[in-house]
């Protein structure tokens, strides 16, 4: 389960290298592991929700209006 | 909330919350040394922040978990929680 991957290599940062040296099986779901890089200052992540700037997702309200 | 106890009691979430989350990045990074650093940091500025608020607010917790001043129990006299400003 926990998979090492070289920080170094940025097509790696994206895939897992025992993902990546294999090929995809097709209907399963493969998450990234994540690295430890930066993490933003105490208050900053309370307000956004994440310790981690690479987990910031905010949601914009205007990507998800009705269709008229 | 008299400012000096707001500011204390928004810095002991912001912390907390900075430990959780490194609590849940390291269940599945158990062997990261520079995050483990970064959270047994956060764990000591969290007890240290929250002893510091005890000494002059009384307690956050009830059963046995920070010692009351001595002229009176101090448990009930805290805000309720629709007191709170924020």
């Amino acid at each position: 389960m926990y998979v090492d991957v070289d920080s170094t290599n940025h097509h790696e940062m994206c895939v897992p290298s025992s993902i990546a040296s294999c090929t995809y099986e097709y209907a399963k779901a493969y998450i990234p592991s994540q690295q430890y890089a930066t993490t933003y200052d105490v208050k900053q992540a309370l307000e956004k929700g994440t310790l981690f700037p690479e987990l910031y997702k905010p949601y914009h309200e205007e990507f998800c209006e009705p269709r008229r | 909330m008299d400012q000096q106890k707001h500011e204390l009691i928004n810095t002991i979430r912001e912390i907390e919350f900075a430990a959780i989350e490194l609590q849940l990045y390291l269940d599945t990074h158990p062997c990261d040394q520079r995050a483990i650093i970064d959270y047994n940091g956060y764990v000591q500025q969290l007890e240290l922040t929250k002893r510091s608020y005890e000494a002059k607010f009384g307690s956050l917790l009830n059963f046995g978990n920070a010692p009351s001043q001595l002229y009176a129990w101090q448990w009930a006299d805290d805000l309720w929680p629709w007191d709170m400003e924020k």
